[in-house]
C-alpha cells in the first residue's frame, strides 16, 4: 500500500520507537481489546502495508469498509432510535408523545411534512412469546418490560389518529413476528390503509434460542418463519425491511466482537439459504435485510468491528452468492448500546458509558442507534433517562462537528489494522461454523450457545477478580447500596389488559373465528409437512384470522401446538 | 443409601420466557465449584419449579429474573412449599428493584442478588442457611 521509501523510513522510526519503549515495564505494554485481540502500543504504515487500496477503498465504494454511502450524516442524521413501551397502550402512547415532543421524530419521507416516527415497540414478555395477558404463563408479567398487545383493540388504542403510513413500526418479538405483522396488516385494513402503504421493520429473530436460551419452536420449523414472512413482505409491503440480523443479543449473551461478526454473517447466510430453498434469489431479498448490532465500551474495537462486518458482508454476498445488486452488498446497521455494560451501581455513570458507545456507532458510520437509558439496570426507562438518551444523540449530531466528514477514522493505521484482524478471526470462525455443519446445526447442537456462555463466564470472572475494571463497581466503589427503581409500571396494567382481552373475546363472531383459526392450523401443518412447497400459505391465513378478530395468543398458540414449542435443552 | 451425599442441593430456576441468562448460568458454575449440587431448569409455569424441587429434595431454591414476574412467581412457589410443609430456603437474583426487596423478604426470601452483587455473597448466604 505504501512505497518502499515510506516503509524504509517507517523501519527506522520503528527502531527508534523500540529504543524508547524497550525499557518500559512490559506489563504496561501488554494490552488487548475487550474481545481479547492483542494490541501493540503504536501502529505505523508497516501494519497495513500488505493491504491493497481496494480493501479500504472510499466511502460508498465496494467493499464498503468505509461506509455504505459517500455522503452520510451530511445528508441525514443517523436514526435516533428508542425502544419504548410499558404498561397499557395508553401509557405507551403517552411515552411516545413525550419522545416526539423532545425531537424524537426523524425525517425519511419525501417532503418536509413527512416526519415518520420510528416506533420501536417494546412488548412485555408474554406478548413477545405470544401469550395473551390472561394466560397462566403471563401472570405477573403483563405490561412490565413492555406493552401488552394481544388484540385489535390494543392496536386501535395505540395507533388511532396516527398517520401510520408515516410510522415505521417494529414489534420487538423473537418468534411471534408473523402474528404481530398479520394483526397490524388486518388493523390497517380497518382504517382503509392497504398493506402496500405500510412502513415496517420486521424483527423476526426466530433464531433467538441459540443466544437467549428461551423457549421456542424446534430449529427445523423455526427457521421456516424466515422465508414465510419475507415472501409475504416482499410481495405485499414494498417498503418493509425484511429481516433483522441480530448481533446485539448475542453480544449481550457474551459474544466477543469477532463472534458477533461471524455469527451474524452465519445467520444471514442461514436465512438466505432457507429463502433460496423456496425459490427466492439473494438479490431479491438482501437489499432489505438490516443489522441490529452491539455497541460496547472498547471504542476502537467497536468501530473496527463494523468496518470488518461491512466488508465481509459485501465480499461474501458478491463472491459466494453471486449478488449483482449493489444494495445486496451494503449492510445497514442499526445497533444498540450494550445493556449488559450498564450496572445498577452509581447509575449516572451509565450516561457516560452510553455516550461513548453511541460515539463509537457514529464513528463507525452506522445508520441508526438505539441509545440505552442510564437506568436500564434498575427499571423500565424513566422519562428523565429517555430524554438524556435522546439528548446524547442530539448533542453528538449538532454540537461536535463529527457528522461533517464521512468515516473520520478511515486510514488510521490502528483502526485499519484492527479491522483486518477482526475480519481474519471472524472469517476463521465462520469457516468453523461451516465445518461443523452450518448454521442450523450449530444452533441445534448448542455450539453457538456454548461459545457465548464460555465468553460470558470469562468476562464475569475477570470482573469478579478485578482484572476487568468497572468503575464504581469493582474499583473506586464508595456506594455500597444499589439505588431503588426510579420508575415503576402501574400494577393495575395487568388487570386492565386481562379485562380488555376478555371483553374483546366475547364480542366476536365465533363461527367465522373458528373457521379462520382452523385454516391457520391447516397452514401450520402444511408448513411442517410440506416444506418448501407450502411457503406462503401461513401469512394469508394469519391475516384472515385477525380479520376474524383472533388474538395473538390464539394464532401463536396454534403454531406452538403444531410445531412444538418449549425449552429443549 | 450406603453413602449419603452431604452436598448442598440447589435448584436454580428461570422462566422460559425470560431472556438474558448469563447471570444465573454463571452462578450455577460458581455454586458447583463451591461443592454444591446444582439443578438448573427453565419453567413455563411455577408448578414446574415446585415439582422439581420436591422430586430432587433440594434445600435451596434460587429464582432468576431478568424481566418481570418475580413478585408473582416467588409468592406462588413459596405458597406451594408451605402447603407441602417443606422446609426450603429461597434466594432471588436479577434486576430486582430495591423497593420490592422488602416484599420478597416478607414472603421468606433469604437473599436478593442484583447486577453487581458478588457471587461469594451468594455462596455465604446458602451455606449459612444450610448449616
Amino acid at each position: 500500500m505504501f512505497n518502499e521509501k515510506t516503509i524504509e523510513k517507517d523501519k527506522i522510526v520503528l527502531e527508534e520507537l523500540h529504543k524508547q519503549t524497550c525499557e518500559t515495564d512490559e506489563s504496561k505494554l501488554e494490552a488487548t481489546t475487550a474481545g481479547g485481540i492483542a494490541l501493540k502500543p503504536i501502529y505505523t504504515p508497516s501494519d497495513i502495508d500488505s493491504m491493497e487500496y481496494e480493501d479500504i477503498s472510499a466511502p460508498g465504494q465496494y467493499p464498503y469498509t468505509r461506509g455504505n454511502e459517500a455522503l452520510h450524516y451530511q445528508r441525514q442524521p443517523w436514526v435516533m432510535r428508542h425502544g419504548h413501551g410499558y404498561g397499557t397502550t395508553e401509557d405507551t402512547r403517552k411515552r411516545e408523545e413525550f419522545f416526539e415532543a423532545i425531537g424524537g421524530a426523524y425525517h425519511v419521507g419525501e417532503t418536509a411534512e413527512d416526519k415518520p416516527f420510528a416506533f420501536t415497540l417494546a412488548l412485555d414478555l408474554p406478548s413477545q412469546c405470544g401469550y395473551d395477558p390472561d394466560a397462566p404463563e403471563a401472570l405477573g408479567r403483563v405490561g412490565e418490560c413492555g406493552v401488552s398487545i394481544s388484540n385489535m383493540w390494543d392496536l386501535k388504542e395505540l395507533f388511532e389518529g396516527k398517520k401510520i403510513e408515516n410510522t415505521e413500526v417494529i414489534f420487538i418479538t423473537p418468534d411471534a413476528s408473523l402474528s404481530f405483522i398479520a394483526q397490524y396488516v388486518a388493523y390497517a385494513e380497518t382504517r382503509g390503509i392497504p398493506a402496500e402503504k405500510l412502513r415496517l421493520k420486521s424483527c423476526n429473530i426466530f433464531y433467538h434460542q441459540w443466544f437467549w436460551d428461551t423457549a421456542t419452536f424446534p430449529p427445523q420449523y423455526a427457521v421456516r418463519e424466515g422465508p414465510e414472512l419475507i415472501k409475504f413482505l416482499r410481495e405485499n409491503i414494498p417498503m418493509a425491511e425484511l429481516q433483522s440480523i441480530t448481533g446485539y443479543n448475542p453480544g449481550e449473551a457474551g459474544a466477543t466482537p469477532v463472534m458477533e461478526v461471524a455469527f451474524m454473517l452465519a445467520t444471514a447466510i442461514g436465512v438466505v439459504e432457507e429463502c433460496m430453498k423456496v425459490g427466492m434469489k439473494p438479490d431479491d431479498i438482501l437489499p432489505r435485510f438490516y443489522a441490529h448490532d452491539h455497541l460496547s465500551m472498547d471504542l476502537f474495537e467497536t468501530v473496527a468491528k463494523f468496518r470488518a462486518k461491512r466488508r465481509m458482508w459485501a465480499r461474501i454476498f458478491k463472491e459466494r452468492f453471486g449478488c449483482r445488486n449493489p444494495a445486496s452488498l451494503t449492510l445497514r446497521n442499526y445497533p444498540q448500546t450494550a445493556g449488559a455494560l450498564l450496572p445498577a451501581q452509581e447509575p449516572e455513570n451509565n450516561i457516560i458509558r452510553a455516550t461513548l458507545m453511541t460515539l463509537a456507532g457514529v464513528l463507525a458510520g452506522v445508520d441508526g442507534i438505539w441509545t440505552a437509558s442510564y437506568d436500564e439496570a434498575l427499571n423500565v426507562p424513566s422519562e428523565k433517562a429517555v430524554k438524556l438518551a435522546l439528548r446524547t444523540h442530539q448533542i453528538l449530531y449538532h454540537e461536535t462537528g463529527i457528522p461533517a466528514v464521512t468515516d473520520p477514522l478511515g486510514g488510521s493505521y490502528y483502526v485499519e489494522s484492527l479491522t483486518n484482524r477482526i475480519e481474519e478471526e471472524a472469517q476463521a470462525l465462520l469457516e468453523e461454523v461451516d465445518r461443523r455443519g452450518g448454521y442450523v446445526k450449530c444452533w441445534e447442537d448448542g455450539w453457538f450457545r456454548r461459545q457465548l456462555a464460555d465468553e460470558a463466564r470469562k468476562t464475569q470472572e475477570a470482573i469478579d477478580n478485578g482484572r476487568k475494571v468497572v468503575v464504581g463497581v469493582n474499583k473506586y466503589a464508595v456506594e455500597k447500596e444499589v439505588p431503588d427503581a426510579m420508575f415503576r409500571v402501574d400494577p393495575e396494567s395487568e388487570k386492565k389488559a386481562i379485562k380488555r382481552v376478555k371483553a374483546f373475546r366475547v364480542q366476536r363472531d365465533t363461527a367465522s373465528l373458528k373457521k379462520a383459526l382452523g385454516e391457520v392450523r391447516e397452514a401450520a401443518m402444511a408448513i411442517r409437512d410440506d416444506w418448501p412447497g407450502s411457503c406462503g400459505c401461513l401469512m394469508p391465513a394469519l391475516i384472515d384470522a385477525f380479520r376474524a378478530q383472533a388474538t395473538i395468543g390464539e394464532t401463536h398458540g396454534i403454531l406452538k401446538e403444531v410445531w412444538g414449542y418449549g425449552y429443549t435443552r | 443409601m450406603a453413602t449419603q451425599d452431604k452436598r448442598i442441593r440447589v435448584l436454580l430456576a428461570k422462566s422460559d420466557q425470560d431472556a438474558h441468562d448469563r447471570g444465573v448460568r454463571y452462578l450455577a458454575d460458581v455454586l458447583q465449584s463451591a461443592g454444591m449440587e446444582v439443578i438448573f431448569i427453565r419453567y413455563r409455569i411455577c408448578d414446574e419449579v415446585v415439582k422439581v424441587a420436591l422430586q430432587e429434595d433440594v434445600s435451596i431454591v434460587g429464582m432468576s429474573f431478568y424481566g418481570s414476574g418475580y413478585l408473582h412467581d416467588v409468592s406462588a412457589v413459596i405458597q406451594a412449599f408451605k402447603k407441602n410443609n417443606k422446609e426450603t430456603g429461597f434466594i432471588v437474583g436479577g434486576t430486582i428493584p430495591k423497593g420490592d426487596w422488602g416484599k420478597l423478604k416478607e414472603m421468606g426470601v433469604r437473599g436478593i442478588f442484583v447486577p453487581g452483587s458478588l457471587t461469594e455473597d451468594v455462596v455465604t448466604c446458602i451455606t449459612s442457611y444450610c448449616n
